[in-house]
């Protein structure tokens, strides 16, 4: 096994001895990791603030094949790449969870889990959380079977059973990087087509390990003290019990924008809503990526409107000057 | 050629700057280089506040390689640290090599009235961005109450422990065999947890 680092954010723990910035960048994956290059190449004096590891959705997924310039890459590897990019241009990074924001004296003022910042701007770059199906046993049997990451948890399921729940994008990739592992998985798909890109779609439905369960919906995780053993699943040809030891579901995200509810406009999906792709109801505060209800959620679209961001704000500050 | 570029040490340099104390690290491995002990290496050159000792050790039983981090034998990493447990790796490091408390009033509170040893053991894998929170929140418990033992524990590496605790995701933190949670805790949660599986109350 080659010896992979990923430096990430190394948590200082008190926090930033700093707390008065031109910028912070609330979130650490793509949009906030393509914000910090700017930012820092714009000498905008910045914060980036993330919870985690630097890499957001993107470095939990093993392959990536439709980000422009890589026929085919890690995720982390991409996003560690953007880290490292970032920090050789000056960008700083704490480990820090943002609780609160709120705009006071013309400033914006972010408290953590650890500090508070006041900034002229603020960048929410905070993505989205994988959403839940609120089913008896998703709770109780996750981290015992019920997974939300198939790159982190694939590993425990060599040789098991698995079904993954979902037909997006992300359903589809990690099904198929789980078929490198598993002995059988099932689909299932509450609609009777895939909504990801055909090509993997197909090679998700014809692979030899795949069963796949089309308008049906998981209505239940079965399990006993060794976790899970099987799953409820509602079929046109009615209930079934099938047995399966994970359950690794992509069944869509929900905006992770709980801070900012009083600062900015959501949407009715706890989207931010912006205006000029980046900007939101509050002049002093932009947004980007999948935090957005700007749509079409990936990695080349985060960068991007993190660029924008950066971009934006820089020019901001060269007015007031 | 080096395992870290040189971007990799100019970064991790910046980081090793903020220590104030000595800190040794011992890595225990079975007989043969490892790359354990060549990241270790590099890093030694990184400050002159570091330095490695490497046991060799030909215990079957023993899990290896395995980390200590600091004199006190309580801050542990069982399995090669790599991927994203590099940087619990070097966040152990430079905690231990800094005077500055990072833990709540509350937590340590309840570090300083523990009747019980804790033996926290958190079982990661390399791939998990999550992870390194639980192992680094773990190590912190450890290196501020000599009543707690963490270990970092490479799940893929040690499969019939995984199987043990049952480990079937990560992070999974198990302490003292009866008390577990799945994914990554913020610390208040973490201890807030665990007083109440302890019996403690609240406000206590
Ligand atoms: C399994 C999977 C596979 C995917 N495959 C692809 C693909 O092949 N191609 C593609 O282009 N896209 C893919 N995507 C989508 C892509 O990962 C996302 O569109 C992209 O990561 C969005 O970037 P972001 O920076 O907007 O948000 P995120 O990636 O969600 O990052 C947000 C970050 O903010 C942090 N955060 C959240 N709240 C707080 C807070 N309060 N304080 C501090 N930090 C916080 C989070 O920890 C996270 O790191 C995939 C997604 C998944 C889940």
């Amino acid at each position: 096994m080659s010896f992979k680092i990923e430096i990430g954010a190394v948590n200082s723990g008190a926090g930033s001895s700093e707390n008065s910035y031109q910028l912070v960048i609330a979130g650490g994956g793509p949009a906030a990791l393509s914000a910090a290059i700017y930012a820092a190449r714009y000498g905008i004096k910045h914060l980036v603030v993330e919870s985690w590891q630097p890499g957001g959705q993107a470095a939990l997924t093993a392959e990536i094949e439709n980000y422009p310039g890589f026929s085919s890459v890690a995720g982390s590897d991409l996003t560690n790449a953007m880290k490292q990019q970032a920090t050789a241009a000056g960008a700083v990074f704490v480990m820090e969870t943002v609780e609160s924001a709120e705009e006071k004296n013309g400033k914006i003022l972010i408290k953590t889990d650890l500090g508070q910042y006041t900034s002229d701007y603020l960048i929410i770059a905070t993505g989205a959380a994988p959403a839940t199906l609120g089913v008896p046993g998703e709770e109780k049997y996750y981290g015992r079977g019920v997974s939300f990451c198939a790159t982190c948890d694939a590993p425990f399921f060599k040789g098991k059973k698995a079904i993954v729940v979902g037909g997006g994008d992300s359903a589809v990739k990690e099904a198929l990087h789980l078929t490198h592992v598993v002995s059988e998985l099932g689909l299932v798909h509450r609609r009777d087509k895939l909504r990801a890109e055909p090509y993997l779609a197909k090679k998700l439905v014809e692979h030899e390990k795949v069963t796949t369960w089309w308008n049906s919906h998981l209505v239940e995780v079965t399990g006993d003290d060794q976790g899970v053993t099987g799953v409820i699943l509602d079929t046109p040809e009615g209930r079934k019990h099938i047995e399966t030891n994970g359950v690794f579901l992509y069944v869509g995200t929900v905006p992770a924008t709980e801070p900012f509810k009083s600062l900015v406009d959501l949407d009715g999906k706890k989207a931010v809503v912006t205006r000029n792709i980046v900007g939101t109801s509050n002049p002093r505060v932009f947004a980007a990526g999948d935090v957005t209800n700007n749509g079409f959620r990936q990695v080349v679209t985060a960068v991007s409107e993190g660029a924008r961001a950066s971009a934006a704000i820089f020019e901001l500050l060269e007015n007031e000057e | 050629m080096p395992l870290l570029s040189e971007e990799d040490r100019k970064a991790i340099r910046g980081h090793f700057d903020l220590m104030t104390k000595d800190v040794k690290v011992t890595l225990t491995r079975a007989p043969g280089k490892c790359d354990t002990e060549t990241i270790l290496n590099e890093l030694n050159e990184l400050s002159s506040r570091l330095t490695v000792e490497v046991v060799e050790s030909t215990d079957k039983d023993q899990m290896l390689p395995s980390l200590s981090i600091g004199d006190s034998g309580r801050v542990l990493f069982k399995g090669i640290p790599s991927g994203y447990e590099f940087s619990s790796l070097l966040t152990g490091i430079i905690d231990t090599g800094r005077d500055e408390q990072t833990l709540s009033d509350e937590t340590m509170a309840f570090l300083d009235n523990l009747q019980e040893d804790l033996h926290i053991r958190v079982f990661v894998t390399p791939s998990c961005p999550h992870c390194p929170q639980s192992v680094v929140l773990a190590h912190r418990l450890a290196g501020y109450s000599d009543r707690v033992v963490a270990e970092g524990i490479e799940a893929n590496e040690f499969q019939e422990l995984s199987m043990k605790y049952q480990v079937q995701g990560v992070p999974r933190t198990v302490i003292n065999e009866t008390f577990a949670v799945e994914g990554s805790q913020p610390e208040p949660y973490l201890i807030e947890g665990l007083k109440r599986h302890m019996g403690i109350e609240k406000d206590a």
